[in-house]
């Protein structure tokens, strides 16, 4: 009888769970998110409205403003050579800030080099979208110039 | 002697550290990197190098893009990265994708044109899609440069 009730006592302690090691599990995860996590930037938009040729001629008369990019990189604008993105950025701040004021639509034709490489042609929109023009004309394809 | 160990062992029993709140706290710092990590359902191809622009805007809205990849080789991809072997293939996926587009939704091209790439193939690409009927091109960027 006496055992019996020992038994009993013993049956009382045993349900504990041991969760140390659910711990550790858990632990290695979190670390395995934090190490493989890496900061990727966002992609994020230049949006440009790019008119087809309709074939139909404008009723307002505007001075469009020419841009040409060279194969080297070097932006122009209206045949006056920038010297760096932040001239570049004056100077077409300069014709929409015009083009406001007169109550028209800026009309920006971009001229560019065929070997121009893509990250200059980029510098050009982002320019263009400081200072909110997001109509462009792309002229047709020029070659080794 | 024998009293003294006793109150020892009920010392040691006492001592239990209670890590059921540690669980939980770590559960939670699980299920937030788990819920704020972003499912990308139009991964960016990895081949494409996406250029650096400071005034690209975040996305404003998903409908009616038609993802263009142009590549640093001249070549063109679809959004799921399958290969556009020409300038025609280029023109009838827009097209298609165009008709796709809901009614009241303008379509637009997402152009992923890897920076090392020449703007010959991007105005390839423009030219394509205004073959196509779609004017609106969106030129992806990252707004900063990528880290490492």
């Amino acid at each position: 009888m006496a055992k019996k009730k020992r038994f009993e006592s013993e049956q009382v302690e045993d349900p504990a769970l041991d969760i140390s090691s659910l711990i550790d599990v858990s632990f290695l995860l979190l670390i395995y998110f934090l190490v493989t996590s890496t900061l990727e930037p966002r992609e994020s938009d230049l949006s440009m409205e790019m008119p087809t040729d309709s074939g139909k001629a404008s009723s307002i008369q505007i001075d469009p403003l020419k841009i040409r990019l060279t194969a080297t990189g070097q932006i122009s604008i209206a045949d006056q050579i920038m010297a760096d993105d932040a001239q570049m950025e004056s100077e077409l701040d300069r014709y929409k800030q015009l083009t406001d004021a007169t109550n028209k639509k800026p009309l920006v034709i971009v001229t560019s080099d065929d070997e121009a490489k893509q990250q200059r042609f980029i510098d050009l929109m982002n320019g263009l979208a400081k200072v909110g023009i997001t109509t462009i004309t792309l002229s047709g394809f020029e070659k080794g110039k | 002697m024998k009293k003294k160990l006793t109150s020892i062992k009920g010392l040691e029993d006492e001592c239990k550290m209670d890590s059921s709140s540690m669980i939980d706290m770590v559960f939670q710092l699980i299920l937030f990197f788990m819920v704020s990590s972003r499912m990308l359902t139009n991964q960016i191809d990895p081949r494409v190098e996406l250029p650096v622009a400071t005034n690209a805007r975040p996305p404003e809205e998903a409908a009616g893009r038609i993802v263009l990849h142009v590549y640093d080789d001249g070549t063109f991809g679809k959004d799921n990265k399958e290969p556009l072997p020409d300038m025609a293939a280029v023109t009838e996926y827009v097209t298609q994708r165009k008709e796709k587009v809901d009614a009241g939704t303008t379509p637009k091209v997402l152009l992923r044109g890897d920076k090392r790439s020449i703007v010959k193939f991007s105005k390839q690409a423009v030219k394509a899609s205004g073959d196509a009927g779609v004017s609106t091109i969106i030129f992806s960027a990252f707004p900063a440069a990528k880290k490492g």
